[in-house]
């Protein structure tokens, strides 16, 4: 049970550094953190394990090929995360910037009708 | 004073018109900036662009991108101070001046309208508890410098302090964290009491995964305070 909780809070850890260096945007990391809060908790469950195990058919094979699947998969969701992530700011800078000029027109237009402001 | 009043709309379009034309009789030096946050309704028929600024986001970014989008203009062209209320009509526009005077007069940097909760709502204790719970994080953070009402959505603020914290990445729901930012910046920040409405239409953006995610989003924001704390 030990090993499960440190992997599960390793995994939290890592994802925390993640978002404080800005590589991962802070609301797509949410799931992620509820993600591995329910299986973190769940792991510690052994009937809840076997019942699952069952389901999928998953008793006595290769667990291990299994494992190294889902961290290769999760490496690869957390670079497209990261260059999601990049993509999105560099969106919201154009939209910004895209606001500030076609405001900037419209700044002009409205002064250009306005009477001067008292004070 | 000049002052810029933005308000953000996601399919808010009913007190729009009457929010504007409210905001143009407090005096020739308030602009109205409409802000379409990607609205499914159609928003710019509801105003008068001749007389209201106006942009529509080409999708729905939150009002942090919103924040920034006023900022930015706000610092570009001259105001003196912006100002924040909501498109629901709940943020009552002739409390405005009493906002910007502690600004005017140099008491503040940025002025929080403190709500008084008259909206009689079943939910009212499990928002209380919410609400108190940022409450208490952001005056331990920054020592009681916070104000209590950090989830108020009408503030007004001085254009050097919105140019100053505009270098902060604001996301959705950005008002604890833009609230606590100021305080940690130095800024002084003053709360003004203002009697709320109830909502004249449609129903808040935030439902219970939008409500978790922002309390996760300024768990982590407080976590990276600490360690920065930490550091200094």
């Amino acid at each position: 049970m030990v090993i499960k909780l440190a992997i599960a809070v390793t995994l939290a850890v890592a994802l925390i550094l993640l978002v404080r260096r800005g590589l991962i945007q802070v609301d797509m990391s949410f799931p992620w953190l509820l993600a591995i809060v329910a299986l973190g908790i769940l792991s510690t469950q052994p009937a809840f394990v076997e019942w699952a195990a069952v389901q999928i058919d998953i008793v006595y094979a290769p667990i291990a090929i299994v494992f190294a699947t889902i961290f290769i998969l999760l490496g690869f969701a957390t670079t497209l995360l990261i260059g999601y992530t990049r993509l999105r700011q560099r969106q919201l800078d154009i939209v910004r910037r895209l606001a500030a000029l076609e405001l900037e027109r419209q700044e002009t237009a409205l002064r250009s009708h306005a009477p001067p402001a008292a004070g | 004073m000049r002052t810029l009043v933005f308000i953000p709309t996601l399919n808010d379009t009913v007190a729009l018109s009457a929010l504007c034309t409210a905001v143009e009789a407090l005096g020739p030096g308030f602009v109205p900036l409409v802000i379409d946050d990607g609205s499914r309704v159609a928003v710019a028929p509801a105003i008068d662009r001749t007389r209201t600024l106006f942009f529509r986001l080409p999708g729905n970014y939150g009002l942090g991108l919103c924040s920034h989008i006023a900022f930015d203009h706000g610092s570009a062209h001259g105001y003196d101070a912006i100002v924040r209320i909501d498109a629901d009509g709940q943020h009552p526009v002739q409390a405005i001046p009493r906002l910007l005077a502690p600004l005017a007069e140099g008491r503040a940097d940025l002025v929080v309208g403190r709500r008084s909760d008259g909206e009689g709502l079943p939910a009212a204790p499990v928002r209380r508890l919410v609400r108190g719970y940022y409450s208490l994080l952001s005056r331990l953070i920054t020592r009681g410098a916070a104000p209590r009402d950090v989830n108020s959505g009408f503030f007004a603020i001085g254009v050097a302090a919105a140019a100053r914290l505009n270098h902060h990445t604001l996301e959705r729901y950005p008002e604890p964290e833009l609230f606590v930012a100021a305080c940690l910046e130095g800024l002084t920040v003053v709360e003004v009491a203002i009697e709320q409405s109830p909502r004249r239409e449609g129903v808040s953006t935030l439902n219970l995964f939008q409500a978790l995610r922002m309390l996760y989003r300024f768990n982590m924001f407080v976590l990276g305070a600490l360690l920065r704390a930490r550091r200094w």
